[in-house]
């Protein structure tokens, strides 16, 4: 069984960062990456799945990004498997969650995956769109939200528990191959042993663009994307309320705020 | 790096290796020439310079360059940065007019009074400096003086908590402000008597529960704000209690209030009569006090010791003069938070530190590994236990040999790593390994702990 683990690094900013000069994004300088958290615990998944059933089991991460993604890639190799794959041209430059997952699927068609395992969101932008795309356009079973994953080598289903509201979970039984993507908590993701990262360093990387695995231009970046950032701001915040004065004051102020918003006596 | 760690071959090293974490490390012991070495490290892109300018541990020495750099919005972080120097605010103030930038220097914790009063002079109309100006604990009298001579009510409230307030401009403040406002002076050491009298007979509990707290407060009016009507002011009053005023008064223990009763319970030197009283109360968390208390006797440590409520029986184990017959009879209790307390006791024997370390609890072992007479053998399986937590425990422990801190480097977790380089007992060769550690955080901790050696 071929697990793909599609990751990327994701950016973290300050409160007081400052937007491009076209006003589409954050300046690069208060940009700091890291893993996104839900990869983390996809990778995890695939990993323990390699673990319980040896070498039935192959898992690769792959990651649609530039140079800098390679650092997201190897984090994972520090951890297990034995190769990755980046996908990069800058053509890819400004692709939407679509444009990822056309990539993503014809990587998965070219590895013949029996499954992808991808994290629910990004915690950057928060599609939470692009596994379900890449399910989309593989004509593959999914299910999202995915909290418990049952499943074998070379089994022709998998046993599924996802999150609903309120608390609830389904079980699900999902027709493989399948798109899942995975909910935090899933598991509980390790840390990299220092020779595990070492190891990672030596791991072979692959390197290809979107015209390798048989995409044109326009089906990527920007004009292969459903959607574009128009412009990004920090909205007015009209409800804020700066409570000054000395502790006892405001405590007081933020009594008085709980007392309302709890529709206890004035 | 061969031979014994000197400065100058770690600052070689960090040279080399055009690492900024280990450049940072070394920047503040390093001399002007070999600063501004680092500092072509250090500040190769303006992201690093923005990445150093916020983080916590960046030394007083880097901000002060980075100050240097006339970069307003790299300025604005080091104003608001904990760790910049006095002089490098005085730096900032001198060399700036942005508002944004005076604004931070004025409400700046290091900023001495020169430099507030130079800001004043130059800004006497702006009321975001003013504001900073009057919260400032360094503020000078004569400066705190001009500027409540006109300052808003919100404004009165940072002058009113300043310590350099004196009697006369607190009077001000009484007179001008509203029970907020009245409620900080009342709480000043400087507030005069007369002052103190009308907080006294204030009707606003705040005003009174304030004067209550005031660290000089004669010991008449604290004992008659112990019996005012409002718990909140009692309770002030008792915390704020000598153990010589708390010892002479007979009728504790029996305050309606729990709030009142647990900071009775916190208080050492209560007389025992209190204790036996207070023993009993139907409030675990006065219970848990006094378990924990070291002027509980002996027989109401063993009453406590039955108590349905686990943390309190905890509380006894954790109590200094708790006797050892009872601490072996704690170290069997059925729940582990109580026996992890006796674990943390470095007065436990031995043999009961080994039966304690069969324990599979992970707060029993966590308190085992930070037990600074904990016998090798047991630091030996704690470090092993896949609980990073639990072999944290023994990089807090101060007395961990070198043997055993070594199986910990390198350990999965890098805030481990990073704690452990700030290990004693580590050797100069184990700090030089983990400056080639992958985490930045880790090499620049080893790097630091280095640099202050070599000093």
């Amino acid at each position: 069984m071929k697990i793909l683990v599609p990751v990327k690094l994701v950016a973290s900013i300050d409160e007081d960062c400052e937007l491009r000069e076209d006003g589409r994004d954050v300046d690069p300088d208060f940009l700091d990456y890291e893993l996104n958290e839900w990869d983390d615990y996809s990778w995890e998944e695939a990993v323990r799945l390699q673990e319980a059933h040896g070498a039935e089991v192959e898992i690769i991460p792959v990651t649609v990004g530039p140079a800098e993604a390679e650092d997201g890639l190897r984090r994972c190799l520090a951890k297990g498997g034995e190769r990755a794959i980046r996908v990069w041209h800058d053509a890819l430059e400004a692709s939407d969650p679509m444009a990822v997952a056309r990539v993503i699927a014809k990587l998965a068609k070219r590895e013949n995956a029996d499954l992808v395992l991808a994290g629910t969101l990004s915690s950057d932008h928060g599609f939470a769109a692009t596994g379900m795309c890449v399910a989309s356009l593989l004509g593959w079973a999914h299910a999202a939200v995915v909290s418990r994953l049952d499943i074998s080598p070379g089994a022709e289903r998998a046993t599924v528990r996802r999150e609903l509201e309120a608390g609830l979970e389904e079980e699900i039984s999902v027709q493989c191959p399948a798109v899942l993507t995975i909910q935090l908590g899933i598991n509980e993701p390790r840390y990299a042993s220092l020779r595990g990262i070492k190891q990672a360093k030596a791991k072979p990387l692959e390197v290809v663009s979107h015209i390798d695995l048989g995409l044109e231009d326009a089906e990527v970046g920007e004009s292969g994307s459903l959607s574009r950032v128009r412009r990004m701001f920090a909205p007015e915040r009209g409800q804020a309320e700066l409570i000054e004065g000395t502790p006892a004051e405001q405590a007081a102020r933020i009594a008085a705020i709980v007392k309302q918003a709890t529709g206890g006596a004035q | 790096m061969p031979g014994d760690v000197t400065f100058q071959n770690l600052l070689g090293h960090s040279l080399n290796a055009r690492d900024p974490f280990l450049a940072a490390a070394c920047h503040p012991h390093a001399n002007c020439h070999d600063r501004r070495a680092l500092e072509s490290i250090l500040f190769a892109t303006s992201k690093l310079k923005r990445q150093f300018a916020v983080a916590r541990y960046t030394p007083a020495s880097i901000l002060d360059s980075l100050a240097e750099g006339r970069d307003e919005r790299i300025s604005l972080r080091v104003a608001k940065h904990p760790s910049t120097a006095p002089a490098t605010l005085a730096k900032m103030e001198r060399t700036t007019t942005a508002q944004d930038l005076c604004v931070r220097v004025a409400g700046h914790r290091n900023t001495l009074r020169g430099t507030l009063e130079n800001l004043y002079r130059k800004h006497p109309n702006s009321a975001e400096i003013k504001r900073g100006l009057c919260n400032n604990p360094h503020t000078p009298l004569r400066l705190l003086r001009r500027l409540a001579a006109d300052a808003a009510p919100a404004e009165l409230k940072g002058v009113a908590r300043n310590p350099e307030a004196d009697a006369v401009l607190l009077r001000l403040c009484w007179d001008r402000g509203d029970l907020y406002l009245q409620a900080e002076v009342a709480a000043h050491p400087k507030c005069a008597p007369d002052m103190r009298d009308l907080a006294e007979r204030s009707p606003h509990a705040i005003v009174r529960r304030k004067l209550a707290q005031n660290p000089a407060l004669e010991g008449t009016v604290l004992m008659r704000l112990l019996g005012d009507s409002e718990a909140q002011v009692r309770a002030t009053a008792v915390r704020n209690l000598s153990k010589s005023m708390i010892a002479g008064l007979d009728s504790g223990g029996r305050d309606p209030s729990s709030q009142v009763r647990r900071d009775q319970a916190r208080h050492t030197g209560l007389p025992q009569s209190w204790i036996k009283r207070l023993a009993t109360d139907s409030d675990s968390w006065v219970r848990r006090l006094i378990a924990r208390n070291q002027t509980t006797s002996e027989e109401v440590l063993y009453s406590l010791a039955d108590d349905a409520v686990m943390e309190v029986r905890r509380g006894v184990a954790r109590n200094p003069v708790c006797p050892m017959e009872l601490l072996l009879r704690l170290a069997r209790d059925p729940h582990p938070w109580v026996r992890a307390g006796v674990a943390l006791r470095a007065d436990v024997v031995e043999p009961l530190l080994i039966e304690l370390a069969r324990d599979k609890d992970i707060e029993v072992l966590s308190a085992l590994g930070k037990n600074p007479n904990a016998p090798i053998e047991i630091l030996d399986r704690v470090i092993l236990h896949k609980d990073r937590d639990v072999r944290r425990a023994v990089i807090l422990n101060e007395n961990a040999p070198r043997r055993i801190l070594c199986g910990l480097l390198e350990d999965p977790y890098p805030l481990n790593r990073v704690m452990l380089a700030g290990h004693g007992n580590l050797r100069d060769e184990d700090l030089l390994g983990l400056m080639h550690d992958p985490e930045p955080t880790v090499r620049f901790a080893a790097a630091h702990a280095l640099a202050v050696r070599s000093h």
